[in-house]
């Protein structure tokens, strides 16, 4: 029998055929081929070529491990095991935080300080996150919610309560306060009718949690089950942001990609791009608003707070070396073609000098529905005065910066 | 204009550029300078060095750059192009002359291309299929495949 032409193939060839293969069965089936296949398929680079494939943490999985430099093929082969059914997630999780480090690292050193070294299986402390499992355990979907538990728990080791959460902070009238990730002991699922819903995380202002739906009539389940949703436990009034998993990875997306401002280390949970935010740029000013439902204590009318950002991009456009504000106008769109106009000096009480020495200003406030006839908000849009100079020595005219027709969000409300 | 012979004895003239994705005949030129002298490839039949050079030929205008190693190339094999994927529809035989002389001549993108195209082939076939697609002879006793069976057996079903 003549030799087999692959035998004319070196082995180092043979180890880059099978660090492209990128899949365990087909490497495992090439292991059972015959013996110097078997040999070659074991080698480190094969798997590691894998590994890195799929986005694990290979040391913290070695660490797992009883010995103390295991092969790779048995650290991928354990991975596999105790990730069965959750593989796609992992790694495309993964790739998110790692994404999120990667940027964190740079842009918010106290943010990345705060992250979790890594994803973690469940361990011996997390017994209250395996009672609440058994109410999703039959899910197809339950990969989002243990991926959600990974995430959280690992930030429990660094402090019980973070000042920097992962989903930034709410701002509520000048007043930050950050959004935490609750620890595992803290997590709970809260009982409203036939809903169940697994709360990970909260904002102790604004009352506004994050949880995930554990437990649905039929009847929603399609849409809402294992869904991530923000809501005022008082109002029963929730927004949908989506499958975990969904949530997570385009959350992070958009904060790489410079959706969320970050201020004083935190990071701003209003966008400033978007859905629901309007941009203009006038005098080498790039004025942004946006707007968020934000349900209040009293669920007596809806209340939305804003976020009006004022960043000068280019003094040579804007002519002078300081502006000034002077007073706000705003035109208020509600339901029924109903409009309602504002007007006042300043905002918030206060009346900004942008700079060279300070080119950003924002403030928060907020807007409400109609109160009088119930009427709710549908948009709006407005300008401000500006003086060049200071409002006590003025160096030229006054002139406005707009504030585009913004579509303000509706509330979706089924419970 | 540089000139490659074969083990063959042929010679092929191509311009430079075509010569240089080879990173032996690149080294080799800063070596030696210009020369109208052929440069022998007694590793490489006409046959293969033809094929060889019209990858080369085809690639030259490419903005790959040499790259030192071969890691720092992403492991994917579901991007390879029409016309490479075209290319490499040849008999087993020349496709493994192919890898062996761009193993030797130093051109990876060839090296990788022949690499993801063989791995392409293997993925998802049996063991029995690859030994019967690549003529190889199953050398294992029933004891040893016993227990790579059960060695690999994690990775049975997802």
């Amino acid at each position: 029998m003549p030799l087999p032409l692959v035998a004319s193939l070196p082995a180092e060839l043979f180890v880059l055929i099978f660090e492209r293969l990128l899949d365990a069965r087909s490497i495992c089936e090439c292991s059972q081929v015959c013996r110097s296949w078997y040999a070659l398929t074991s080698h480190d680079s094969v798997w590691n070529s894998l590994l890195t494939q799929c986005c694990v943490d290979t040391r913290t999985e070695s660490g797992l491990l009883s010995e103390p430099h295991p092969r790779l093929k048995l650290v991928y082969a354990h991975w596999h095991q105790r990730y069965r059914g959750f593989l796609d997630s992992y790694t495309r999780i993964r790739r998110s935080v790692l994404c999120l480090e990667s940027w964190a690292e740079t842009n918010c050193p106290p943010l990345f300080l705060s992250l979790a070294p890594g994803l973690g299986w469940m361990g011996s402390e997390s017994i209250p996150v395996r009672e609440l499992l058994s109410v999703v355990t039959d899910s197809p979907h339950m990969r989002d919610f243990l991926i959600a538990y990974h995430l959280h728990d690992g930030q429990r080791r660094q402090r019980r309560f973070l000042d920097y959460g992962l989903f930034g902070s709410y701002e509520c009238y000048g007043e930050v306060c950050s959004l935490s990730w609750l620890s595992s002991r803290m997590l709970q699922v809260i009982a409203m009718g036939q809903f169940k819903l697994l709360v990970f995380a909260w904002c102790h202002i604004t009352r506004n949690y994050l949880g995930i739906v554990v437990g649905c009539p039929p009847a929603h389940s399609t849409q809402i089950m294992h869904h991530v949703v923000q809501l005022q436990p008082q109002s029963y009034r929730f927004v949908d942001r989506g499958l975990f998993g969904d949530f997570f990875t385009g959350y992070i997306r958009d904060l790489v990609n410079g959706r969320y401002d970050i201020q004083d280390d935190v990071i701003s949970m209003l966008p400033n791009s978007g859905p629901h935010t309007g941009t203009s740029v006038s005098r080498g000013i790039r004025t942004t608003a946006s707007i968020m439902f934000c349900p209040d204590e009293t669920p007596a009318f809806r209340v939305y707070r804003y976020q009006i950002s004022f960043e000068i991009l280019d003094f040579a456009a804007l002519g002078c070396a300081s502006v000034q504000l002077k007073s706000r106008h705003w035109l208020m769109y509600y339901q029924g073609e109903r409009q309602a106009q504002s007007s006042g000096h300043g905002v918030v009480g206060e009346f900004p000098i942008l700079s060279e020495a300070s080119p950003y200003y924002r403030y928060c406030s907020r807007m409400t529905d109609d109160e009088m006839d119930d009427l709710m908000l549908v948009a709006f849009e407005g300008y401000f005065t500006m003086v060049p100079g200071t409002l006590v020595d003025p160096a030229g005219p006054d002139f406005t910066l707009a504030v585009p027709y913004t579509v303000v969000p509706i509330p979706m409300e089924i419970l | 204009m540089v000139v490659l012979q074969s083990s063959d004895g042929k010679n092929f003239t191509v311009e430079r550029g075509v010569a240089i994705q080879s990173v032996l005949i690149k080294n080799l030129l800063e070596d030696i300078g210009e020369s109208d002298e052929p440069i022998p490839l007694p590793n490489v039949s006409s046959k293969v060095l033809e094929k060889v050079i019209e990858y080369c030929e085809y690639h030259v205008d490419d903005p790959s750059p040499i790259l030192d190693d071969l890691d720092e190339i992403p492991k994917r094999s579901d991007d390879i192009t029409p016309q490479d994927e075209n290319y490499m529809k040849v008999d087993q035989e020349l496709l493994f002359e192919i890898l062996l002389a761009a193993n030797y001549m130093d051109i990876k993108p060839l090296l990788e291309l022949g690499c993801k195209t063989v791995a392409n082939m293997i993925r998802n076939k049996t063991a029995q299929e690859i030994r019967t697609m690549f003529n190889i002879v199953d050398d294992f006793s029933p004891e040893e495949r016993e227990q790579i069976k059960k060695e690999n057996e994690w990775a049975e079903d997802h």
